[in-house]
């Protein structure tokens, strides 16, 4: 009985969504709505806001001031220092991640004993909350907790200050960014790798490729659509890298470790100068959209094309 | 709405107890009241909460204190103040951040109900026994906002045996005195001094800086509130910051520029350093008998200062009422009481409370017996009373942008304090950004 009617219902189904061709539109409105409301007013909203000089710190009325705060900007050394070290934050730890996770999800990919704990090992750091990564990292770093310096020490090498310097704070930073997210590479290549046809290994191998030539030959080619999906990720997820400097850091020191969201977070909820903060976060973003633009563009339009065929 | 649930009140206790009636003196009118709180996890608030149930029998009103660590609590507070959510009745503020609270209309002043005989009590409030200073802290121009629960200051903590050992006699008294101590005191093992290097705000590195300024005849403004040029790069104040950087550089533990009065308070309290300029409240946690290494060594004196004299810090935190409360009436009993001698005494019997406003709590025999710590270097109750009289009610200057300025200052501190610029050169540099931000903010043409 129910064995027969399942092929009924599936044949309503299709009837009623063929006729009614449009009906799609009834199920995609809630989700316009919530995307509306909770994306799209914000930031009509900032625009807005960072074309006032709403700032709590005075009590001059707030008035309409058009680009001015945008001009303000690009002289003041404190954003252009943060846009600096938000590149450094942003795209430093990227090639490494990308590396790293290569390897681990080739490693993940191998049929050895005990893989399966291996693998839960090397994606435990995708379970720490950035809050908890960072204070870890931030023990760590530490002269007084040891860490890092006392095994340095074992192999004859005096640590430098990690957090103490403008430099090795932004190394500190960037390591701590590198252990975090590069499981979540590492999971993007490996389940990328497990759909890979075999018999395209199977072909490669009867033609005599070594293994480093299937690597580079099958792999390597096959990979280039996550790693681009990967990269996507990674820099948009990047701004994610907030609450780790928050802990390790807070910006410091002297603002060396200070990046454009955080010092956007400074001016508007410890200066209150709301105005203000709304541009230079606008403006971070404008950046972040014109890298990521074309990338983002190349990629829906491959997903795009495999749709159609 | 308040009136009608008032009368509602009324009503249901005249219908359930038949003779009772709400008068307007009567401690229970607010009966079933919630106020709600919020502020950082300082001492006092910690054993406050313990007496809350104590309020609640007094009067039915229930009273939720939500605490976080400081820096999170003071940005809460404001975003919620701004935005007027109305989610707190009562707020902590420290006295430096009352400005921009005052000016932007945040608050209900607490003058507004003194002396209304329905809900004040002259007996319990006793205003005239508050510290002149943190009274004042809790008020902005002329107008009380918000009553003090807690009065801090810094002082000098060291380890009598090191400093014996080094031959030193006495605790320093002036910078020069203090880095000759640093510099015979320190051995490889033990670092010299602790002081806080972050954050770059009041809540950091500058809440020790203006000690070393103010104490060398530096200040921020040429004549603070007349005349608003920053004159932060005078030679005073290049001498104030090249005494700290040498003390830093020289003499405190590796990193030191990230320590924070956590990291100052583990220090002191585990004996990794010889001495510590940290505040005076935090006593309770250095000398803790459960933790502390040091806790029968410890020399207590007013920080040490340059031409000006000693300067130590000063802050006080107060209870204030929020101006969308929907209670303020009963936020101001529950202030009243908070605040009041018999609650303070309880505090500081029940946690680690020492930093109370009150004169009369100082004086209570209860609160003598459990703080006047003296191991043979001087009584620590004094050493914290004799730099209350020092530090200046004005140790931040009185205006809401003084966060900027505060943290462009911690920040050229910071700079220098890695190397990264000499003193001069910070002090020069942020000299023209503050004069910038002054004239930002409409302060200076």
């Amino acid at each position: 009985m129910a064995a027969a009617s399942m092929p009924d219902t599936m044949a309503l189904v299709r009837l009623s969504y063929r006729r009614s061709n449009s009906g799609y539109k009834r199920f995609v409105i809630p989700a316009m709505f919530v995307i509306a409301v909770l994306t799209i007013v914000p930031i009509l909203m900032t625009v807005a806001l960072s074309m006032t000089s709403l700032s709590y710190l005075n009590t001059r009325p707030t008035a309409f001031i058009g680009m001015e705060n945008y001009v303000e900007l690009f002289r003041d050394q404190r954003f252009l220092n943060s846009l600096w070290q938000s590149a450094i934050l942003i795209f430093g730890p990227l090639p490494f991640q990308l590396l790293f996770g290569f390897f681990l999800a080739l490693t993940m990919n191998e049929r050895l004993p005990g893989m399966g704990w291996l693998r839960l090992i090397f994606i435990i750091p995708m379970f720490f909350p950035p809050i908890v990564m960072g204070l870890m990292w931030k023990v760590m770093f530490t002269p007084q907790l040891g860490g890092i310096n006392y095994y340095l020490s074992l192999i004859g090498i005096q640590g430098p200050l990690w957090l103490g310097e403008p430099f090795y704070a932004l190394i500190s930073i960037c390591i701590a960014a590198i252990w975090g997210w590069t499981p979540f590479v590492a999971v993007m290549f490996y389940t990328a790798m497990q759909t890979f046809p075999k018999d395209l290994y199977e072909a490669s191998r009867i033609d005599g490729a070594t293994w480093s030539q299937q690597l580079r030959f099958v792999t390597l080619p096959l990979l280039r659509e996550t790693a681009l999906v990967v990269i996507v990720f990674r820099i948009m997820e990047a701004l994610a890298i907030f609450p780790i400097i928050f802990v390790m850091t807070s910006g410091g020191p002297a603002g060396s470790t200070e990046t454009a969201n955080y010092y956007a977070y400074t001016a508007g909820f410890q200066f209150l100068k709301v105005g203000y903060a709304s541009s230079i976060i606008l403006t971070f973003l404008a950046m972040l959209f014109i890298i990521l633009g074309p990338a983002t563009r190349m990629l829906l339009r491959k997903v795009g094309a495999e749709g159609e065929r | 709405m308040k009136t009608l649930s008032k009368f509602l009140l009324a009503a249901l206790a005249a219908s359930t107890a038949g003779t009772a009636y709400a008068a307007d003196n009567d401690p229970k009118r607010f009966a079933g009241t919630t106020l709600d709180m919020l502020y950082a996890e300082i001492s006092f608030i910690p054993g406050l909460k313990m007496l809350l149930p104590e309020f609640e029998a007094k009067t039915g009103i229930k009273v939720n204190i939500e605490t976080m660590a400081e820096a999170a609590a003071v940005q809460k507070a404001q975003v919620e103040a701004a935005t007027g959510t109305g989610a707190y009745d009562l707020f902590g503020i420290q006295s430096g951040n009352l400005p921009l609270y005052a000016q932007n209309g945040w608050l209900k002043p607490v003058k507004d109900f003194i002396g209304d005989a329905s809900i004040s009590d002259p007996a319990q409030l006793q205003i005239d026994d508050f510290i002149p200073s943190t009274l004042k802290g809790m008020a902005y121009q002329d107008t009380q906002y918000c009553l003090p629960f807690f009065a801090a200051t810094t002082i000098l903590y060291y380890q009598m045996d090191k400093f014996k050992a080094a031959g030193i006699e006495s605790a320093p008294k002036t910078f020069d005195e203090l880095l000759d101590a640093a510099s015979k005191v320190n051995t490889a093992s033990l670092p010299a001094i602790a002081v806080r290097g972050a954050p770059a705000t009041t809540a950091g590195n500058i809440w020790i800086f203006n000690t070393f300024l103010y104490g060398s005849g530096g200040k921020y403004f040429k004549d603070f509130p007349n005349d608003l040029t920053p004159v932060v790069n005078s030679p005073e104040a290049v001498k104030a910051l090249e005494t700290y950087v040498k003390l830093k550089q020289s003499y405190a533990p590796k990193g030191a520029v990230n320590f924070t009065f956590d990291d100052v308070v583990t220090a002191m309290q585990q004996g990794t350093v010889a001495m510590a300029i940290e505040g005076a409240p935090l006593a309770g946690r250095i000398l803790d008998p459960k933790q502390s290494k040091v806790a029968n060594n410890l020399g207590f004196a007013v920080v040490p200062g340059g031409a000006a004299g000693p300067k130590p810090a000063f802050a006080s935190h107060g209870l204030c009422i929020s101006k969308d409360s929907d209670n303020p009436e009963a936020a101001y009993m529950f202030l009243e009481w908070a605040t009041s001698f018999d609650t303070m005494v309880k505090v500081s019997q029940n946690s680690q409370y020492l930093a109370t406003p009150r004169n009369s709590v100082w004086t209570n025999k209860d609160f003598r017996a459990k703080y006047d710590f003296n191991f043979g270097g001087g009584s620590f109750l004094e050493a914290y009373q004799a730099s209350l009289a020092d530090a200046p009610s004005d140790y931040y200057p009185a205006f809401p942008a003084w966060t900027v300025v505060s943290n462009r200052m911690g920040q050229a501190v910071q700079a220098a304090e890695i190397g990264q610029a000499t003193p001069q050169a910070a002090l020069d540099q942020a000299n023209a950004d503050i004069t910038n931000i002054m004239k930002q903010e409409g302060l200076l043409k």
